[in-house]
This record gives C-alpha cells, structure tokens and sequence, in this order.
C-alpha cells in the first residue's frame, strides 16, 4: 500500500464508473423483468434514453432563472467528483495524500453526494412547482435520517484502519481479509439499507413510478428537461454505482494494490463481479416488497441507525 | 432425617394428583385438610430437628434453617386454615353456580401444586431451584387467580403473570451474576457454587461490585413478585380477582416466599458489600411502598382491592425492617411476616364471606356486617384493628418493633414518615371496617347461616393473632432469634 | 476448536443476535417477530455448541440441544398456531412508537456496555463481547414486553429475554448447571402454554386481546 494512487489512474476510475453506471441500472431493470416474468427492455436502454434526452430541447418554467439552469450540471459535476474518490481497481491513499487537500476522503465523498442531492433540491424548489416542492422536502426528509447514519457506517469501519481516506481502507481491509468481525456484520446490514435511500429503491422510492405523490427522486427532476435533464439522469447512474462501490470499498474489498496491467484487468472483473451480486440484491428486494409509506420511512431507516450504531459501539466499547 | 426435606413438598403433590380423579366434593375436603395436616405435621418435625440440630442440608437441592421454618410454619398453618375454609366457601360457590363442579378437581389439585411451589421455594438451597420453584408459583397461581375466567379475572391473570414474569426473569439475572461471582472467587464453576449455604460462607470473599449489581436486580425482580413498589401494580388486580382462598394464600404466604428470596440474597449481600448497601435499597424500597400505598387505601372502593393495597404496605414494613437492620429490626422483620401473613389471611375469608353474602366487593354496598352475620363481622373488627396496628393484636408488636430498631439505629426521617403513614391508614381501615360492621344491612342480604367451617378457620387464625400479640411463645422466639442471626450472618 | 476461533465466532454471533433483537423490536408485523426470535434461538445454540466444543463441556452441548428443540422449533411453532387460531396479523401501533423504541435500544446498549465493564471481573476471555450483549438482549427484550399491546408479542420479548440471560451465563460462568438450565427451559415452556391458554381463552369469551384489557384501575 505504498504509492499513491496516480492522477491518471484515479481519473479514469471516475470516467469509468460514469460511463458504467447507466450500463448497472440498465442490468437492474432486466433483472426485474426477468422476475416478474416479462422480457424488459435491453440492458443499454439507459443509454439510448440518455441519448434522446441530449438531442432534445430545454424547456424550462416562467419562475425559473440562469440558477435552474445550471444545477444540472453541478449536480452532475459533484456526483463526478464523489466518482473519483472511490477507489475501484486500485486501492491505496489516493495522489497528494501529503497535500493538504483531502482526497480520496470518505467524509469529503459523503460531502459530494450530499452537495448533489441539496443543489438537486433547490433546484426543484427553484422551479416554484407543487410537486418539486414535495419532493424535495421529502427527499431532505431522508437525508437527514440516511446522513448520519452513513457517518456512523463509515466511522465504524474507519476506526479499525485509522484513517477515512477511502483508498488505504480499502487497501488495508484487502490485506488483513479475517478482520471482517462482528462490528461489520451490523455495519455492512446497516450500508444495505441505506443503500437502498441512497439509489432511490424499493422500499424507499420507487424509481419506475412518475405518480407525483409517491415519488421522492422523481419528484425533482420534474421541471427539468433536454440536456438539463440528461445530467440529472447520468448524475442519478453514477451515484448509484458509486455507492455500490462504497459498500464494495468498505466491506468487500479485494482490490489489488499494484498498477500492472494484468492486477487492473483482474481488480475490473472483481469489481464487476460485486457490483452485479448487489445488483441482483437490489433487484430481488425491489421485486419482493412493496412502497413504505412515507410515514413509515423514519421506522425503517432508524432500524439501520440502531445497526450502525451498534456497530460503532461494538467497535468502540 | 434429610429424607423429611424432600417428602414435605411431596405430599401436596401427592395428593394433588389423587385429588385430579375425585368426583365427590366431600372426598376433595377430605383429602385437602389431610394434605394440610400432613404438611403440618412434617413442619412440626422438621423445626424441631432444625431447632436441636442446627440445619438440614439434603444434596446440595434443599436445606432447612431457622428462616426455612418460618416460612415453613407460616405455609402450613395458612394452609391448614385454607382448607378448613374451602370447606364452606366451596360449597356456597357452586350452589351459586359460580364454579361448576366439574372443574372442582382442577381447582383442589392446582392449589395443591401452588402449595408444594411454595414449599420447594422456601426449601431451596440452591438458587436456581428457588427460582424455578418461584416461577412454578407464578404460572400455579396465575392459573387460580383467573379460575373464574371472566374478563376481569383475565385481566388480572395476565397483568400478573407477564409483569411478575418480567421481576423473575430479572431475578434470574441477578442470581446469575452472584453464581458467576462465586464461582469466580471459587476459581472456575465448581459444583455448589449456586448452594446458598455455600455462598454465604464465603460471602467475604465475593467480588463486591458484582454481588452489589445482582443483588439490585434481585431486589427489582423479587421484589416485583413481592410486591414492593413501584412494581406492585399486578398485586391489587390480582388480589382481588383471585377466588378468596387463593387471595388468603397470595396475600398471606407467596408474597412472603418472594421476600425470602430477597432474605437469601441480603444475607449474600450483607457477606459480600457490607450491610450498608442491601440495607439501604431495601429501606428505600420499603418506603416508597409504604408512601405509595396509603392513598390508594385510603380511596379505595373494593374491598379486595383494598386488602392487596394494604399486602404492599405491609411487604414495605417487612423490607423496612430488614433495611434498618440490626437483630431488633430483623427480628421484626420475621415477626411481621408471620403476624401479617395470618391476619391478611383472616381479613381475606372474611371478604370471602361478605363477597358471598352480598354479592358485590363494593364497601359502599356492604353494610351491616355484624347484624348478617355476628360471627365473620366481629371478625371483621378484629381483623381491621390487627391490621390497623392496634393492640393487643400482633402487627402492632412487630411494627413497634420496627419503630424501635428505627429509632435505635438513628434513622429519625424514616421512622416519622413510617409513622405518619401507619397512622393515616389506621384511621382509614377503621373509618371503612367501621362502616361495613355497623348499621342495618339490606333487605336481600341473607342474614345468619353461617357455615361452621368459615368460623372454624376464621377463629384458628384469630387465636394465632391475639396470641402472638399478647406474648411470642418461647419456641416461635427461639426459631426468631436464630433466623435473625442466621440472616444477619453471625 | 481453539480459543481464539471460538471468540470471533461468538463476537460475529454476538453481533447477529444484536441484528435479530432489532427485527424483534422493529417488527410490524407479528409472525416476523416470531421467525426473528426463533433465528435468534437458533444462534443462541450455535453459541452454547461453539463455546462447548471449546471447552469440552458436555452440558453446554445438552443445553445447545435443548434450546434449539425448544425455543427455535417448538415455542415458535406453538406462537404460530395460536396466531392461526386467533387471526391476527397486524401489530397495532405500540404503547411506544417503534422510533422511540429503537432509539431506547440504542441507549440499553450503551448502558449494557456500561455494565459490563462494571462486571469485568467475571468476564470471561473467551466469549469476547458476550456479556455486553448478553445484557443488552435481555434488556430489550424486557423493553419489548414493556412495549407492546400484542400479548404474542409480549410473549416474544419473553423469548428474548430468557435467551439474553442465557447467554450472559454463557458468558459470566459458562452456563449455569445443567439442571437449572433444564429447569429454566421448563418454566418458559409452561409459562408459555399458560400464557398461549390465556389468549386464546379471552379471545374466544371476550374477543379482544388480553394485553389490550385495562378497566382494572385504581
């Protein structure tokens, strides 16, 4: 776990899990169909929507300014940023772990998504509509309650590696593989669940529905359209694959740690390998249970508070 | 001799099992009151080898020390005096068809087997043995208090079994951290670590912080079965629901089985952390029961309520007496679980018999007691001025007792609130007994025909009364004394 | 098994017994609670087989029988036909709204930890965090009887309870002697035919549910 992780390298780990990330949501709506019993689209239908979206114009609401205008594509620039900090073929401190920017850090990641997901709601708000609003006090309903817990979850693994940059845990957890100890059952339990808020699924969300009332994520990107909408969307795919690849990062780390061709090649097809068994975990659970109502939301996320809490007092008492 | 410990449990259950084949309700009296001979006889058997040989110790399971025969001797007498009074109360129930004879043998045999849980409870010498038996006491009477399977019965039967459920499994706890201390200090489990005998001769040699956190949830979970507050809300309920004989039997002997549970773990405790420490908890406790009581007694509306409020006055008088401590307070201590477990007894068949005669427990509704029926309403008096505190009955010895070692140990604060509150509620149960005793009674009340077995019981226990009030016989003083220095651990 | 093994398999089953108490105190619905409880039967006797490999303990062996005979398979079962008999299915909104609740958990927890390092004396090396836990499970599940308006529910946290104190023994003195922790199976089973007896009977004269009876008062 020696030398940092290469510019080069950790831009086009980024690059690559934007450009993968329709490709899973696309995996994850076959999957469904294929246990509800129907043929579903193709698994690149992500990215022929995203391509329609781009060719097609703006239109935008008389309330909204230049401010809804260029939320997108924050939004967007943030989730890319998150996307490069998560270590993917190549675990170790990221570049300039000695400079005083923090990169590579788990909390600044949190940060990113965090950033997305409030510019995602203002923009909402900004553009003065009814179900903009709704969704958007419902979506900062659940970040308050999936925030703190992802802390605790991050914490909970951080305290046994020393460090929250992202990178070096992922290394050191790779290294010492038998250290996967009780603590981590409750944690991993605990990412499970918020990694259900975080994309947005079943039981939290449902990302098929465009009924108003039921629709956390949805619900924002109403007013948005064209390009505008296009980066909301491909922000959507990359936060997902990027959260899977957090929990891959904390809890199932078997990232080789040298910049051989063959050790990329090889940490490419073990990250593919994980994120296709949490693809299949997402899609088994959406297709086993209904909707929260959103009343019931707090009850379901506190279970994974209590789990991640435990897990930080099991790790520190 | 040892033999003699393990066939007195036996014999209730001995006949509780032949009870389950009976048909004919003469045959069931019969076998009940041999029972409750058989049991005494063995008591009486048993005190005296304990007295002349210091104990009995039977396997490691049961043994038999002076405080063993205190409670012994109250059970058996409690039970004698049960079973005379079944024998009319029984029949006046199922000629008001208020218990069907065919559920008779499930009746006779389930008070048979609450007896022998009690029995084996108070015989314990090992601690997971008590606790098994307390809870055998637990589902027994739980059965019994909602014989009558009507919605109230119900409720107080289920109330009192998950919250007494719920002290127990506390208790568990608690006993589990003293065999663990003890079988730490024995260095690795070895066998007798769970025998009391064994324990309390190295009780000095016990970690003291852990004996001090058992020993609070021992006083929390035995305490619940007890009936300390404020984890006394199942008593009233199920005091009141329970058919009378049951209730005199709750009231007069489980609840007292329940503190010697605590008896055990304080003498542990006191070996272990010093007397401070369990002293104080069980003075705290015994003071917050008898403050919380004395309002409910005094508004209280049902007659059986009000009894099982006053059961949790006394149990705090009891633990009162064990946290002041010192031989004058445990003495007392002693004293007042006898002295109470037979008046609650009394009081309890006279309410039997007022709840038959005139069909509600409502106080407001019985009056006239005296003129219906001279012989349970002069009983009636007698028992509300013994329960009151007044001599020349027997509660007003212990509780004098108590306010002496009170004020002998300085704890000046204790006393006047004790005080205050025995005195408020002295003027209450005679303002309520005054009541029902005196006056005419209604025109339905059916007046006279008083069975001759109620009498019967009723008088045993009064004599039991007034005597131990008058003077405390050189025997029972003997077995007090060295119950009291067996707890006190010299 | 050698001891270190033995600490990390009762650590992870220490952590998945925490995990099956929050279905326990989380569950809407009552036959989940029910399966939650009897998976944590079952890790309770891997606990006691694993500890009892470890230091060759027949007892602990019986013991580990016995608990998965009982409270995995029977009293489950048990609770099952009664839920079948009655009809219920829904849990009614509890006495203590289910976020409370957890958030109590999270403080049991905390004072269990307390606890036990109070208790360090006894604590045995081998069994690693099966005392905090221990505490902890039997705690909540005091809070789950505490709780809850469902008398099957409440009979749950009984379950529940009596597997935490079995497991702090587990953890304090390798288990009690084994007469006493056949004893103590006994009476939950016969506390629970009482108790099973009882619902049904209120059910069938007075339909409701017994645990929801309050007009004794005062």
């Amino acid at each position: 776990m020696g030398r940092a992780t290469p510019w080069a390298l950790a831009l086009g780990q980024m690059a690559l899990l934007v450009l993968l990330g329709p490709l899973v949501t696309g995996v994850i709506q076959k999957l469904k169909a294929r246990l509800q019993c129907r043929r579903g689209a193709g698994i690149l239908q992500p990215y022929r929507d995203l391509t329609k979206l781009l060719r097609k114009g703006t239109v935008q609401a008389d309330t909204a300014g230049s401010f809804f205008r260029a939320v997108p594509v924050a939004v967007l620039a943030a989730t890319c940023a998150a996307a490069a900090l998560v270590p993917v073929l190549f675990a170790s401190p990221a570049a300039g772990a000695a400079s005083p920017l923090p990169l590579g850090d788990a909390i600044l990641l949190l940060g990113w998504l965090a950033l997305g997901r409030f510019l995602t709601a203002v923009g909402a708000l900004d553009a003065g509509g009814a179900f903009g609003g709704m969704g958007a006090s419902r979506e900062m309903t659940v970040a308050t309650l999936v925030e703190p817990v992802l802390m605790l979850v991050v914490f909970s693994v951080s305290v046994v590696a020393g460090t929250t940059d992202l990178g070096a845990i992922a290394g050191h957890l790779s290294l010492q593989r038998g250290s996967f100890g009780a603590p981590d059952i409750l944690a991993l339990f605990a990412m499970l669940v918020l990694l259900l808020a975080e994309t947005g699924r079943i039981p939290v969300d449902n990302p098929d529905t465009h009924l108003e009332l039921t629709m956390l994520h949805e619900g924002m990107l109403l007013e948005h359209s064209g390009p505008g909408l296009f980066c909301l969307v491909l922000a959507h795919h990359t936060k997902q694959i990027v959260v899977m690849a957090l929990v891959q990062a904390l809890f199932l780390p078997w990232i080789p740690a040298s910049t051989a061709l063959f050790a990329l090649a090889l940490g490419l097809g073990a990250f593919a390998a994980r994120t296709l068994v949490l693809a299949i975990f997402l899609a088994l659970v959406e297709s086993s249970y209904a909707k929260l109502r959103f009343f019931r939301l707090p009850q379901f996320l506190s279970i994974g508070f209590l789990s991640a809490f435990l897990a930080v007092a099991l790790r520190l008492l | 001799m040892t033999t003699l410990l393990w066939i007195l449990p036996l014999v209730p259950v001995a006949f509780g099992l032949a009870m389950l084949g009976v048909r004919d309700r003469r045959l069931f009296h019969a076998l009940d009151l041999a029972s409750a001979s058989a049991t005494g006889v063995l008591v009486v058997i048993v005190a005296r080898t304990v007295m002349r040989d210091g104990s009995l110790r039977a396997a490691g399971v049961f043994a038999a020390d002076a405080v063993t025969v205190v409670f012994l001797g109250l059970i058996a007498l409690l039970g004698l005096a049960t079973a005379i009074y079944t024998i009319g109360w029984m029949r006046r129930e199922v000629a008001g068809g208020d218990i069907e004879e065919r559920r008779l043998p499930a009746y006779f045999a389930l008070v048979q087997a609450f007896l022998a849980t009690m029995l084996v409870t108070v015989l314990a010498d090992n601690l997971g043995v008590l606790w098994i038996a307390m809870e055998g006491t637990t589902i027994t009477s739980a059965l019994l208090v909602g014989f009558r399977r009507d919605r109230y019965g119900l409720e107080a039967a289920w109330k009192y079994i998950i919250v007494t459920t719920i002290g127990i499994s506390f208790g568990l706890f608690g006993t589990v951290l003293v065999y663990a201390a003890t079988a730490h200090a024995l260095g690795g489990a070895a066998a007798g670590a769970m025998n009391f005998t064994t324990i309390a001769a190295m009780a000095h040699r016990l970690d003291p912080g852990i004996v001090r956190i058992g020993f609070i949830f021992v006083i929390v979970g035995y305490g619940t079965k007890a009936g300390l507050a404020p984890m006394h809300m199942w008593l009233p309920d199920a005091h009141s629901q329970a058919p009378s004989p049951v209730s005199a039997l709750l009231s007069g002997a489980l609840i007292k089985c329940a503190l010697f549970g605590i008896i055990r773990f304080h003498t542990i405790a006191r070996g272990a952390c010093g007397p401070a420490f369990s002293g104080r908890l069980l003075l705290l406790f015994g003071l917050v029961s008898v403050v919380v009581a004395t309002p409910f007694i005094l508004t209280q509306r049902d007659l059986k309520r009000l009894l099982g409020y006053h059961s949790v006055e006394h149990v705090g008088i009891v633990a009162l007496g064990l946290g002041i401590g010192g031989p004058v307070g445990t003495y007392a201590a002693f004293l007042h679980i006898l002295n109470h477990g037979v008046t609650k007894a009394l009081v309890f068949f006279v309410a039997g018999d007022a709840l038959g005669r005139y069909g509600s427990r409502d106080m407001g509704r019985i009056r006239g007691f005296l003129r219906a029926a001279p012989f349970a309403g002069t009983f009636l008096m007698l028992g509300a001025f013994s329960l009151a505190g007044m001599p020349p009955f027997s509660i007003f010895v212990s509780e004098l007792l108590v306010l002496r070692a009170g004020i002998a140990a300085g704890r000046y604060v204790t006393i006047a609130i004790f005080l205050a509150m025995v005195v408020v509620i002295f003027a209450g149960l005679i303002h309520h007994a005054g009541k029902m005793a005196f006056g005419e009674p209604d025109e339905a009340v059916r007046r006279g025909g008083e069975a001759l077995s109620g009498v019967l019981a009723m008088g045993l226990l009064a004599a039991v009364m007034l005597l131990l009030g008058l003077t405390v016989p050189p025997g029972l003083d003997r077995i007090l004394t060295r119950a009291t220095e067996v707890t006190l651990g010299s | 098994m050698s001891p270190e093994l033995a600490t990390r398999l009762i650590d992870a089953l220490g952590a998945l017994l925490l995990f099956t108490m929050i279905l326990i105190l989380a569950a809407g619905q009552l036959y989940r609670a029910i399966y939650a409880v009897a998976a944590q039967s079952v890790l309770i006797a891997l606990a006691g087989a694993v500890l009892g490999a470890t230091t060759h303990n027949l007892d602990l062996w019986i013991v580990a029988g016995i608990t998965l005979l009982v409270k995995a398979i029977a009293l489950p079962w048990l609770l099952l036909r009664v839920i079948r008999r009655v009809g219920i299915r829904r849990e009614i909104e509890p006495v203590v709204p289910i976020t409370a609740t957890l958030a109590i958990a999270g403080g049991i927890v905390v004072l269990a930890f307390h606890l036990s390092s109070s208790l360090g004396a006894v604590r045995q090396a081998i069994t690693g965090n099966a005392l905090p836990v221990g505490i902890a499970l039997t705690l909540m599940g005091v809070l789950v009887m505490m709780s809850r308006r469902e008398a099957l529910t409440q009979m749950v946290g009984l379950f529940a309870s009596e597997n935490g104190i079995f497991f702090t023994a587990m953890a304090v003195s390798q288990g009690m002697p084994l007469i006493i922790e056949i004893g103590v199976v006994l009476d939950v089973i016969l506390g629970a035919l009482v108790m099973g007896v009882m619902v049904l009977r209120v059910r069938s004269s007075v339909d409701a549910d017994i645990a929801e009876l309050d007009r004794l008062r005062g």
